[in-house]
């Protein structure tokens, strides 16, 4: 099938009735995500999750994915007119998307913003299609050693780019790996780690520990300031279409965030939010008046926006050509994928077609209503803002549980749930990121079976891992970049590039 | 005592804390048997997490007890730090959060569910009790509405068996 014939099957799938419901379904929910802050994409995923088990699995993923990018596109409305950033990609946005707003710009930082989304994110899905493919056929010569390094290299590039300390953020994907080990030997069948729970025989299920991290832990956070009101702008939106200038001072970072997000949102660990931050950096370094950033330039709006709607299009590269997820959503969506009786991996396109080019061409379905969603409709956006945090708290809390409860029907699980969201609260006040913990604790499994896979296929000679190039090259970057939290000068760097950002 | 000497002293016990973790991981994940290189055992990975957990660990102490500069970086994460208004509602909210986990089964999903959130949305300052019964009660048949009847979510019926 060539790429053209099978993006055409693609579309009959996404533009089925059913299947064009539950992407607008997504996408707003998304949206709404990513207006309202203290609920992320990764919360509303996991809410979600239990939502798709009847549904077929294309559909299911269409509607997850619909979320991740929906909040892509939500999450720059509240940095651009409350100055607070729906979610964490949008952080950058805030800089120069309030300070327009501020001068009574805010219809043309919104418009762009919703425009470079739409244009990144559809040049994102066109190298998606190509670099997937690629990537698949690579893979296929892939054995247990090269999976198993390129899981480290994963792991360590996520902790490296995690805020505060590496050592942290080491600690947290230990924690991870361990949890991710609580249940059934994937070899003898052995239950282990069980402490006597039953509930815990099957081991700890993803949803209870991200709604527990994520959504019962960002909620307890934001308690601690409930009663502080939001400073929402009175602006009206006439204006939402950017003027010619202004396309004409957005073309180029457009161009360039798209490039960068596509490229870092590839690599694991970048993401939405590091792209962002590098494109903005970019357009700084580009542009010929770099004083006027941070101060209403319009390409510091439309260049991170751009950035973080391709990079969170190209971040279900490694996930659909090698079964890799690249960040926490991915790893929710590789959860979804395989709750769904699904393997990805560079099979996966050939076994299961109607599941990749489904939801490459929902995601192009779904940037199309998102454009139109954004732009007429943020006047209601504006009116979600205003509902108080405490009348907001306890719906959210109360999706939490439905959730968590929804998956196994399993009281027990709502008991994991608000363990992780304690442990959460906690080690987040100390510092510690939570993303580590469930990449490892997603990954955990594989990487086991991999490593166990490779020790006994080479007959426990550990040199394997060095002497085959990709397992080499992949271990020896996840070394170097650990090894930077012993180098001060380097980690002097990195703390300031995140202090920074 | 200084300010840098306490973070210090944090900074140390929060690499003993995870020594001690790393430490208790490695002998559960012994108890589980390690097996070999040649065929590793069902414990054999989690001996590894410990080994990092406890590892990183050891390297906290040392770059404390070594570098004054160090101590510096526990500075924002010292202490949870949380004011006594705060604390108060974080102490309500989980309980009516745990209070929630346990009646679930036992009273069902709308009945739960109403006592939960009618705890949740009272403000203890406004006295709010009618907006908090009203919220409450739209709240529980909503979502028992969407999830259970529309969604065909299973939710525990409880003493309400006809619904």
């Amino acid at each position: 099938m060539s790429v053209l014939s099978a993006l055409f099957y693609g579309f009959g799938i996404a533009l089925q009735p059913w299947n064009l419901l539950c992407c607008f379904i997504g996408v707003f929910i998304g949206t709404l995500v990513g207006v309202l802050p203290g609920i992320g994409p990764a919360g509303a995923m996991s809410l979600l999750l239990p939502v798709t088990f009847g549904m077929s699995p294309v559909t299911g993923i269409i509607m997850l994915a619909g979320i991740y990018y929906g909040t892509m596109y939500g999450g720059s409305t509240t940095s651009i007119l409350v100055n607070i950033p729906g979610e964490a990609a949008s952080i950058v946005t805030c800089l120069d998307g309030y300070q327009m707003a501020l001068k009574g710009r805010a219809g043309p930082a919104l418009g762009i913003a919703a425009f470079g989304s739409f244009i990144a994110g559809t040049i994102g899905i066109i190298g998606l299609i190509f670099m997937t493919n690629m990537l698949a056929e690579v893979a296929l010569v892939f054995g247990p050693t090269e999976y198993f390094s390129l899981m480290c290299l994963g792991l360590s590039l996520v902790t490296y780019l995690t805020q505060g300390s590496i050592l942290r953020g080491l600690i947290m994907a230990g924690v991870g790996l361990f949890v991710s080990q609580i249940g059934q030997d994937i070899v003898t069948g052995q239950t282990r780690f069980s402490f006597g729970f039953r509930g815990l025989i099957d081991g700890v299920g993803l949803v209870p520990v991200i709604m527990g991290l994520f959504g019962i832990s960002e909620v307890l956070l934001n308690i601690e300031t409930l009663g502080q009101q939001r400073a929402i702008m009175k602006t009206t939106f006439r204006h939402l279409f950017p003027t010619w200038e202004d396309w004409r001072k957005s073309a180029a970072p457009i161009g360039r965030g798209t490039i960068i997000g596509f490229f870092l949102g590839i690599l694991p660990g970048g993401g939405a939010l590091i792209s962002s931050f590098v494109s903005y950096a970019a357009e700084k370094w580009f542009s010929k008046h770099p004083g006027e950033f941070g101060k209403g330039a319009i390409e510091g709006v439309a260049g991170p926006e751009s950035a973080n709607n391709a990079a969170s299009t190209s971040g279900f590269i490694p996930l659909f050509s090698l079964g890799i997820p690249s960040n926490v959503i991915m790893a929710l969506l590789l959860g979804a994928l395989m709750i769904h009786g699904l393997k990805p991996g560079p099979l996966m396109i050939t076994e299961r077609p109607d599941i990749f080019w489904g939801t490459v061409a929902s995601m192009y379905v779904g940037n199309v209503m998102l454009l139109m969603l954004n732009l007429p409709l943020i006047g209601l956006w504006v009116q979600v803002l205003k509902v108080p945090y405490r009348t907001l708290f306890p719906l959210i809390l109360l999706f939490c549980f439905i959730g968590a409860y929804s998956i196994g029907a399993n009281i027990f699980d709502l008991y994991v749930m608000l363990i992780f969201g304690v442990i959460g609260y906690v080690l987040r006040k100390k510092n510690y990121e939570c993303a580590p913990l469930v990449l490892a604790f997603v990954l955990g499994p594989m990487m086991e079976k991999n490593l166990r896979q490779a020790l006994i296929l080479f007959d426990g000679n550990l040199s394997v891992f060095i002497t085959r190039p990709l397992s080499l090259a992949a271990l020896v970057i996840s070394v170097l970049l650990l090894l930077t939290a012993v180098i001060p000068f380097v980690q002097k760097r990195r703390t300031k590039v995140i202090a920074e950002d | 005592m200084g300010k840098a000497m306490v973070e210090k002293q944090r900074g140390m016990s929060e690499g003993i804390f995870w020594v001690v973790i790393g430490g208790i991981i490695c002998t559960l994940a012994f108890q589980h048997d390690l097996g070999s290189f040649r065929a590793p055992g069902p414990g054999f990975v989690a001996f590894l997490s410990g080994l990092l957990i406890g590892g990183v660990g050891i390297v906290m102490i040392l770059s404390m007890s070594i570098s004054m500069g160090r101590a510096k970086e526990t500075t924002r994460g010292a202490g949870l730090g949380i004011p006594a208004v705060s604390l108060r509602r974080l102490a309500f909210t989980m309980m009516f959060l745990v209070a929630y986990a346990i009646l679930m089964n036992p009273l069902g999903y709308i009945v739960s569910t109403f006592l939960a959130m009618f705890g949740l949305f009272f403000d203890r300052e406004k006295k709010n009790w009618f907006w908090s019964f009203f919220f409450s009660v739209t709240t529980s048949l909503a979502s028992y509405l969407v999830f259970e009847v529309w969604l065909h979510c299973q939710l525990p019926r409880g003493i309400l068996p006809w619904w």
